[in-house]
């Protein structure tokens, strides 16, 4: 079952800065979400600015958000509790790194209960595909392996293409 | 449905030409048999300008001939050319992205990698040398030489150098290199050609237009309804972008391809080329005929584009991923062509180089195709197309097979035959590689005049001329800026619109009417008497109309509340004038104009005001016999309140009358004096309506079809209720 | 970029509610649930992998608890193939009155046409992505649907063993045929 998961925090005014750096300095392919099973895909943005609509005059600003804000948001077909547990445990003490700029964090012990309380639900989900992230990296990697088969064993005596089929795919 | 109505609210129908304006070769391609592209370097500001002057008078126009010249001239500017030549540095910023950026860093964008990667591009072609592309064209070599040496002693008198000499020949029956005819499919543009099935856009009838010049050149309607961005003044209109590009074709190498996938997929060589290309080698498509060549299609321009895929979801006649499939998909994407319609391009390519002889090896010669392409929006067109399209196949529907002639990377990618079963042509080779290219500005004539002036200012700042910023420009909701279309006439189409609009709108006019006993629209009005002074030497473009005839004519204005809504609520207020002896005693002439409300951010937005404001426009189309015209009025002095007015107390209030022209600035042609009010029975007597038109000016598209018709139920349900009363 | 990793580009934009924008949203998302009609169009476009729309009525403060912000807030997160523009302008042409709707209560909102200031408002509001991973980069969105029914087919093809190579290649050639414009 496909959830979409975000997790808005308060991050406390001047860290902004700080925790945008550090967050951004942690390449795609070194990614936490990469190790966290089930997850499609994953992001943190820092909301630096207060002020929302930013060619607002400032008079017209105060209706933005208060304070620089995280948000965490993942597309996952696991749960969240048990999602915001194995982020947390990739993380290790960069959880704390992170969320420690923001307001109330209470520490990695109790964190996924926080975290869960930041919790802010969609008011309208879409997704195309509503496939597990398993199935569907499966199936990209044997449409590629199908797409290679087709073309390589074109022509081919039916006997043969038995036996590569069954040498490539050992159905 | 919903999609049907937006089009039948949104889409402009019908759109005029400047020839005079724009440079040759655009919208009607010269087919003369030689050209030589000749990328120049200009030596100082003040040099190049007075080069620009020299030749000015031989760049060769849009304006039909009456004899086909031995040789043509047409001048392009690369970004840093025209930085060269001192334009100013906010009309440069002004230019669109990859135009500034040029072609070479948008290589990887466009898949100019590896043999095509830029730095084995030709000397002088996307290295920055290039500030300008002279191109002459010719039908024959002697006349080539003749007038390319005429132009080498003017640059080099003048100090500019050529950077890249180039030298482009027809091949026999217009094919390319590797034996195809090539150019067949153009869009068919609007005011220049026939549109027919595949070619142009479709309205919401599901009849093929001719797609709207904005398409191509700035300044003009476009597919959505807008006008067409481009540079800012005074480059704003007749401009468009070349993007031109020198593709090297491996005619051996393509030859020898493809006989070694026919023989593995054991089909026909000539078959899978076509396939291939979605095209015989004659030019007959396979959307047609599937099987083989057919000669007689192939010469018939009725039939040789008319196709768009629609009844060959599945590629079986022509696979999804040929080339001329991918690169123009008409319908092929699915939700009509809302998702190709926007990536039409002009192609007016030539070959180069020698054609390798049949069954001959590789001579090692340099052969291919100048390719040449003229848009609107080099972004949105020509690179959507080659990096979306045809680098990769995903927007296409073929996943990752690239194009087999101009896509990027093909080594180990295949190329999908859909059938029972579908043949795969594997592994692809790289036979077409960019020598280099250049993206280029082609100025309108007037530009290009302007280019050689001394000094290039905006056209604000010179008599006659009014800035439009083009934020305000931009805002201008699509019923202003449809009245921008040049058209004279309406077409079928829009008639057949206007009137569907019309019948499903009368009934609640005649309603509203019969229950008002008064107009549905208008129905209360202050009926003045006025004069109208026409001023001498009007525009043109007012020539045999009321406005173009200078002189004093007594006339009759109603102001009014479009909805009649309680007062401070905000309504559309109309201005009517009503000229009884315009066009001679008996021939009248009526305008209907309402009040546009101009913001305090400048724009011209909202049509429904809760007073009188200083300025009404016509709105919907007007037009001459010379073209389209928007008449605006003026108000000298401010408004006075609502109340005022409908007392009768605007006596005196003077107008002054603007003709607009497509693209244009206004032209100040009348002054419009009010008298007294007239009493409720002699203000009763003038029944304003727009198809009196005895001044010459006519009204014009859906939006004038449709509210004849509705005006008429409105006088039905007034005459119905007092025939009752 | 960091709100791109291969062919995948997360957006995020984040805008004020206009004055009865919540009860609009409310409306809209109940139809969008309940209505296949108007989300049909987005999926057979196929370029948006996952989005979702949420509204900020109350956000986490200073002090670790909550507060009410004085206007809703829309927080609108896509995770889709291709650039932002390409994006919002192919919803415009195919699917205007959704797209018009789903922005029509925010903040200065210019409407979706003409394209200029609806790109410049995209860009006012869109924030930048600290860091984007996703778990397929390499794949669009038909990538991915293309895979699904191929592999959904190819489970259907008899197994090698229970056949003679005949009426394998016979149910082989039969799967290309059904499948090809997947492959």
């Amino acid at each position: 079952m496909i959830s979409h998961l975000s997790i808005l925090s308060a991050v406390v005014d001047g860290h902004d800065d700080e925790l945008r750096s550090f967050i951004a300095s942690r390449s795609v392919e070194h990614s936490p979400f990469a190790s966290v099973p089930g997850t499609h895909n994953g992001r943190f943005t820092v909301v630096r600015t207060d002020p929302l609509s930013r060619t607002d005059p400032p008079s017209l600003r105060s209706g933005g958000l208060p304070h620089p804000m995280l948000m965490c948001s993942a597309v996952i077909d696991t749960p969240p509790a048990e999602w915001l547990g194995d982020l947390l445990r990739v993380l290790g003490p960069d959880a704390d790194r992170i969320w420690s700029h923001c307001a109330g964090w209470p520490g990695p012990e109790s964190a996924v209960p926080w975290l869960l309380q930041q919790r802010v639900k969609p008011w309208l989900t879409f997704a195309t595909w509503k496939a597990d992230v398993t199935r569907m990296k499966g199936a990209l990697e044997l449409r590629e392996q199908i797409e290679r088969f087709a073309v390589s064993t074109q022509g081919l005596a039916a006997a043969d293409l038995l036996t590569r089929f069954r040498s490539t795919f050992r159905k | 449905m919903i999609r049907a109505l937006r089009k039948l609210i949104q889409r402009p129908v019908s759109e005029g030409v400047f020839p005079g304006d724009i440079q040759g070769n655009i919208l009607q391609g010269y087919n003369l048999a030689v050209s030589a592209p000749l990328f120049v370097r200009f030596g100082s500001p003040s040099e190049a300008r007075t080069l620009l002057d020299e030749v000015l008078p031989l760049v060769t126009s849009a304006r039909r001939w009456n004899a086909k010249p031995t040789s043509t001239l047409n001048i392009a500017f690369t970004h840093i050319g025209l930085a060269a030549l001192a334009v100013p540095a906010d009309v440069l910023d002004s230019f669109p992205k990859a135009f500034r950026d040029g072609m070479r860093a948008r290589a990887s964008l466009l898949g100019d990698v590896g043999r095509s990667d830029p730095q084995h591009w030709d000397v002088g072609l996307g290295t920055g040398e290039a500030h300008a592309l002279f191109e002459i064209q010719a039908v024959d070599d002697a006349e080539l030489d003749r007038a390319v040496t005429n132009l080498r002693q003017r640059l080099t008198h003048l100090g500019a150098t050529i950077v890249s000499a180039q030298r482009g020949a027809r091949l026999p029956d217009r094919k390319e290199h590797f034996g195809f005819v090539d150019g067949v499919g153009q869009p068919a543009m609007q005011g220049t050609d026939d549109a027919r099935r595949g070619q142009g856009q479709l309205d919401v009838f599901h009849q093929w237009l001719g797609l709207p010049i904005g398409e191509i050149f700035h300044g003009h309607v476009d597919a959505d309804g807008h006008s067409s961005p481009g540079p800012s003044e005074p480059f704003t209109l007749n401009g468009t972008f070349l993007v031109w590009r020198k593709l090297y074709e491996d005619a051996a190498a393509f030859r020898s391809w493809t006989a070694g996938q026919a023989a593995q997929l054991d089909m026909d060589e000539e078959l899978l080329r076509a396939k291939l290309v979605g095209r015989w080698s004659d030019g007959s498509p396979l959307a047609l005929t599937p099987d083989r060549p057919d000669p007689a299609t192939a010469n018939d321009r009725d039939r040789v584009n008319a196709f768009d895929y629609s009844d060959d979801p599945d590629g079986l006649r022509c696979p999804l991923g040929a080339h001329i499939r991918r690169a123009n998909p008409r319908l092929g994407l699915g939700f009509d062509d809302e998702l190709s319609v926007r990536q039409r391009i002009i192609r007016r390519g030539m070959t180069y180089g020698e054609a390798l002889a049949a069954g001959a090896a590789d001579d090692g010669a340099d052969r291919g195709i100048f390719f040449a392409a003229y848009m609107a929006d080099i972004e949105r067109q020509y690179e959507f197309i080659q990096a979306h399209w045809c680098n990769d196949g995903d927007g296409v529907n073929v996943g990752h097979d690239p194009d087999p002639f101009v896509g990027s990377a093909l080594e180990g990618r295949k190329f999908t035959i859909p059938g029972s079963p579908p043949k795969f042509a594997s592994p692809l080779a790289q036979t077409v590689v960019t020598k280099g290219g250049e993206y280029l500005w082609v100025p309108s004539m007037q530009s290009l005049a302007l280019l050689a002036s001394a000094t290039i200012s905006p056209l604000s700042t010179r008599p006659g001329h009014t800035k439009i910023p083009r934020k305000r420009m931009k805002s201008v909701r699509p019923t202003i800026r449809r009245t921008l279309s040049s058209s004279t006439r309406t077409s079928p189409t829009e008639r057949v619109a206007g009137t569907l609009l019309g019948v499903v709108l009368a009934p609640v006019a005649f309603t509203i009417s019969a229950i008002r006993s008064a107009a549905a629209v208008h129905p209360y009005g202050t009926v003045y008497d006025a004069e109208l002074e026409v001023h001498p030497d009007g525009p043109a473009l007012l020539d045999n109309t009321v406005l173009g005839s200078p002189g004093s004519y007594p006339a009759t204005i109603r102001l009014s509340r479009g909805f009649a809504l309680p007062r401070r609520t905000d309504d559309v207020h109309g201005l009517a004038v009503s000229i009884p002896d315009a066009g001679g005693p008996g021939r009248r002439q009526d305008f209907l104009m309402a009040t546009v409300k101009t913001k305090a951010s400048g724009k011209e937005a909202s049509l429904r005001t809760d007073r009188y404001e200083t300025l009404f426009s016509s709105l919907l189309r007007l037009a001459t016999p010379q073209g389209a015209v928007v008449i605006r009025a003026v108000s000298v002095q401010p408004m006075p309140p609502d109340a005022d007015v409908e007392r009768g107390q605007a006596a005196g209030l003077a107008y002054d009358i603007t003709a607009t022209s497509p693209g244009g600035g206004p032209s100040t042609v009348a002054r419009l004096t009010l008298g007294n009010a007239l009493s409720d029975e002699a203000g009763a007597a003038p029944s304003f309506n727009v198809e009196h038109d005895g001044g010459g000016i006519t009204t014009l598209g859906t939006l004038n079809v449709a509210r004849k018709i509705v005006y008429r139920a409105s006088h039905r349900g007034r005459a119905a209720r007092h025939r009752k009363g | 970029m960091s709100d791109q990793h291969g062919q995948a580009s997360a957006v995020s934009i984040v805008v004020r509610i206009r004055r009865l924008g919540t009860a609009w949203f409310r409306l809209l998302f109940f139809g969008s649930r309940h209505l296949a009609y108007v989300t049909n169009p987005i999926k057979q476009q196929q370029f948006i992998h996952f989005c979702h729309w949420m509204v900020l009525t109350h956000v986490p403060d200073q002090t670790g608890s909550r507060r009410r912000l004085s206007r809703p807030v829309l927080w609108f997160e896509s995770n889709y193939d291709g650039d932002v523009f390409r994006y919002m302008d192919t919803f415009t042409r195919i699917i205007p009155w959704r797209q018009r709707a789903a922005w029509l209560p925010t903040d200065r909102f210019p409407d979706i046409s003409p394209p200029g200031p609806f790109h410049q408002w995209t860009l006012d509001n869109v924030y930048e992505t600290t860091h984007y991973w996703c778990a397929y980069p390499n794949a669009t969105t038909r990538d991915v649907g293309r895979s699904l029914r191929v592999e959904e087919a190819f489970t259907q093809l008899p197994s090698p063993d229970t056949v003679s190579p005949e009426q394998f290649q016979q149910a082989w050639l039969g799967f290309l045929t059904a499948r090809q414009g997947d492959l």
